[in-house]
C-alpha cells in the first residue's frame, strides 16, 4: 500500500510538472516577458500542489489495473501533460523556425498529431499489455523532470521581480499652466485601415472621424520602429532607439558603435522626465514591457501587464499559472485547441483593465499626462464592433478580416472614452492623442507599415486641421506634451 | 549498459559545454541539458539493469579512490 501511495505521489507530480514545463522554460529563458512576482510563485505552488494531488489520485486508482480501459484512461489523462512537455521542449529546440513552418501547414499539424492518436488507438486495441507498460515506463522515464520544473519556480522566487504597479503621491499644483494630456497608444493600428486614399478617417470609424473632425492629422509620421520592442522604448525616450535587447536583467539598447548599453527611459530628456519638467502628474498603463520598472520615478501612478503571463497582479488564482501555460503553447494544431480560448481571454483581461485605467479620473491642477498602450488591435484578434467574441482562430492573421473588425473595437473603445470625457467635461479642455507604434505587419491592404496614425486634439480645438510635413512619432508625442503647455489657459 | 551510462554523461557534459562557462548556468537557456539529464535518472528508475550499471560504476569509483591511499576527505 505505501509502494502505492508512493508512486502515485510521485507520478501525480511528475505528470503536474510536465503539464507547467513550458513555464518553467519561459522563466528560465524569458522571464523578463513574464513580468513574474512573488504572488506569481505562490500561485504556481498552489497549482503544481493541485495538480498534483489530482493527477496523483487517478494515478492511484490506475497504475495497477491492467485492463484496457485503465490503460486507455491513463492515456487520456496523461495525454495533456505529455503534450505541454512536448510544446515545452520543441520552444528550446535548435530547429524550432522548422518545427513552426512545418506547424503552419495545417494538414501537416493535423496529420501528424491525427497519426499519433490513431497509433494509440491501434496499440491500445492489439496490444493492450504491451501499451500499458510501454505507456507506464514512459512516464517513469519522465518522472525526474519534475525535480528541474520544482527547481525552476523555486529559483524564479529568488530573483527580483518586477514592479508592476506604482502608486505615488501626486505633487504640488505646478507653477505653469499646462493642459491635461490623455495619449491613447493602440498596438499596431494601422494608418491605412484608419484613413482612406484622400487622407480621411474611414467613414466606418465613427468615434476616431467625430474626434478627427476637430484634431490636427499628422498624416506623414514615421513609426520608430518596425515592432513594439524598439519603438515604445523610442516613445519613452522621445528619441530613436536602434535595437533593444531582453536580458534577464533588463533591456539593453545597442549604441552607436554597436555596442549594447542598459537602456534608460527615465533621463531628463525623455517622455517622462519632460512631463515631470512641466509639472505633469505622470501616468502610465500598458502591456508587454514591465514599464513601471522602465520609468523608475518618473512615472507617479503605473500599471503594466505581461503579454504572456496571464497572472492578474494584485489577484490571487492558481488557475492563473494553468492559463498561462496554456498561453506559452505553440499555436500550430493541436495545441492551439487549448491555446486560444486562454490567449483570448488574456487579449480581454488586459483590453479591460487598460481601458479601465485610461478611465480614470483626468486632473487639471496638477495636469495629468497619461499614456495607455494598448494590447488592440494587435492580435489575439478577438474583439469586433459588437465587442468580445473570439473566432475558432484569433491568431489567423491572413486573411485580415479578424484584424479590420478589431480596429472597429478599438474605435468603440475610442468612442466610450471620449463620451466619458465629454460626461466630466474635460475633454474640451484637455489634449488628447491617438497613436500606433507601428503599423500591420502582415499584408492585407497595409502599404506601409512604418507609417503611423497621429490625431491630436488640442485644448478647445475646434476645427481639422492636416500637417503633411514629415515627423517622427517619438518627438512629436514629445512636443505635443510641451504645446500643451504652451496652450492659452484651460476655462474652468 | 555497463558502459551507457558513463557514455551518455559524457556526451551531455560535452555538448553543454561553453567556451567562457565550466558549469551548465540555470538562467541561460540550459534547461533542455537539465531536463536530459534527468532523463537518464528516469532511465534509472525503468530499468533495473540501469540501476544496478549505476550502483557497480559508483562503487568501482569509489573503490579506486580508496585504492589510491584514502577517501577525499583525508587529502
Amino acid at each position: 500500500m505505501l509502494r502505492r501511495l508512493v508512486i502515485a505521489a510521485w507520478l501525480g507530480l511528475a505528470l503536474a510538472a510536465l503539464f507547467l514545463y513550458p513555464l518553467a522554460v519561459a522563466l528560465s529563458t524569458d522571464a523578463y516577458y513574464l513580468q513574474w512576482q512573488a504572488g506569481d510563485v505562490v500561485e504556481t505552488a498552489v497549482a503544481l500542489a493541485g495538480l498534483a494531488a489530482v493527477f496523483g489520485a487517478i494515478v492511484f486508482a490506475l497504475w495497477y489495473r491492467s485492463t484496457r480501459a485503465a490503460h486507455g484512461a491513463l492515456a487520456l489523462v496523461s495525454a495533456l501533460p505529455l503534450a505541454s512537455f512536448a510544446a515545452g521542449v520543441s520552444r528550446q529546440l535548435p530547429f524550432q523556425r522548422a518545427l513552426i513552418s512545418a506547424g503552419e501547414t495545417v494538414p501537416l499539424g493535423t496529420a501528424a498529431s491525427g497519426l499519433v492518436a490513431a497509433a494509440a488507438i491501434v496499440a491500445l486495441t492489439v496490444w493492450p499489455a504491451a501499451f500499458g507498460r510501454v505507456l507506464r515506463r514512459l512516464l517513469i522515464l519522465l518522472s525526474p523532470v519534475s525535480l528541474v520544473v520544482l527547481a525552476t519556480v523555486a529559483l524564479s522566487a529568488t530573483r527580483p521581480h518586477a514592479a508592476v504597479r506604482t502608486d505615488a503621491e501626486p505633487g504640488p499644483a505646478a507653477a505653469r499652466v499646462c493642459a491635461p494630456v490623455l495619449a491613447l497608444l493602440f498596438d499596431e493600428l494601422s494608418f491605412y485601415y484608419v484613413y482612406d486614399q484622400d487622407d480621411h478617417i474611414r467613414p466606418e470609424l465613427e468615434a476616431l472621424g467625430r474626434l478627427g473632425s476637430e484634431a490636427t492629422h499628422y498624416v506623414s509620421v514615421a513609426a520608430p520602429g518596425r515592432e513594439t520592442l524598439d519603438a515604445l522604448p523610442s516613445f519613452l525616450a522621445a528619441r530613436r532607439v536602434r535595437e533593444i535587447e531582453v536580458r534577464p536583467e533588463g533591456l539593453l539598447e545597442r549604441g552607436a558603435e554597436s555596442e549594447l548599453i542598459p537602456f534608460d527611459a527615465a533621463g531628463r530628456d525623455g517622455l517622462y522626465g519632460t512631463a515631470r519638467a512641466l509639472g505633469y502628474t505622470t501616468e502610465m498603463g500598458g502591456y508587454y514591457l514591465a514599464y513601471c520598472e522602465l520609468l523608475g520615478a518618473t512615472v507617479d501612478v503605473c500599471r503594466s501587464r505581461s503579454f504572456y503571463n496571464a497572472s492578474s497582479p494584485g489577484e490571487f488564482s492558481p488557475l492563473d499559472p494553468l492559463r498561462t501555460t496554456l498561453v506559452l503553447w505553440p499555436r500550430q494544431a493541436p495545441f492551439g485547441l487549448l491555446k486560444h480560448p486562454a490567449f483570448a481571454r488574456h487579449q480581454r483581461e488586459m483590453v479591460e483593465e487598460l481601458t479601465a485605467f485610461a478611465r480614470r479620473p483626468i486632473s487639471r491642477q496638477p495636469p495629468t499626462f497619461r499614456l495607455v498602450h494598448f494590447s488592440i488591435p494587435h492580435l489575439p484578434f478577438v474583439f469586433d464592433a459588437d465587442g468580445y467574441n473570439p473566432p475558432s482562430d484569433p491568431l489567423a492573421t491572413a486573411p485580415d478580416d479578424a484584424y479590420g473588425r478589431q480596429v472597429l473595437y478599438v474605435d468603440r473603445v475610442i468612442g466610450e472614452l471620449l463620451d466619458a470625457l465629454r460626461r466630466d467635461a474635460v475633454y474640451d479642455d484637455m489634449t488628447i492623442v491617438v497613436l500606433a507604434d507601428h503599423g500591420y505587419r502582415f499584408g492585407g491592404h497595409e502599404r506601409d507599415p512604418l507609417q503611423i496614425p497621429f490625431i491630436v486634439k488640442h485644448a478647445g480645438q475646434r476645427e481639422r486641421v492636416e500637417v503633411r510635413a514629415e515627423q517622427q512619432g517619438e518627438t512629436l508625442l514629445k512636443d505635443t506634451l510641451q504645446i500643451a503647455c504652451a496652450a492659452p489657459e484651460p476655462s474652468r | 549498459m555497463r558502459v551507457l551510462i558513463p557514455f551518455l554523461a559524457a556526451v551531455l557534459v560535452l555538448i553543454g559545454e561553453r567556451p567562457a562557462l565550466a558549469y551548465v548556468d540555470p538562467g541561460t537557456g540550459s534547461l533542455l541539458y537539465q531536463t536530459a539529464l534527468t532523463m537518464v535518472l528516469g532511465l534509472g528508475l525503468v530499468f533495473r539493469r540501469v540501476r544496478v550499471s549505476i550502483a557497480e560504476f559508483v562503487r568501482r569509483l569509489g573503490g579506486r579512490i580508496g585504492s589510491d591511499g584514502g577517501t577525499p576527505h583525508q587529502h
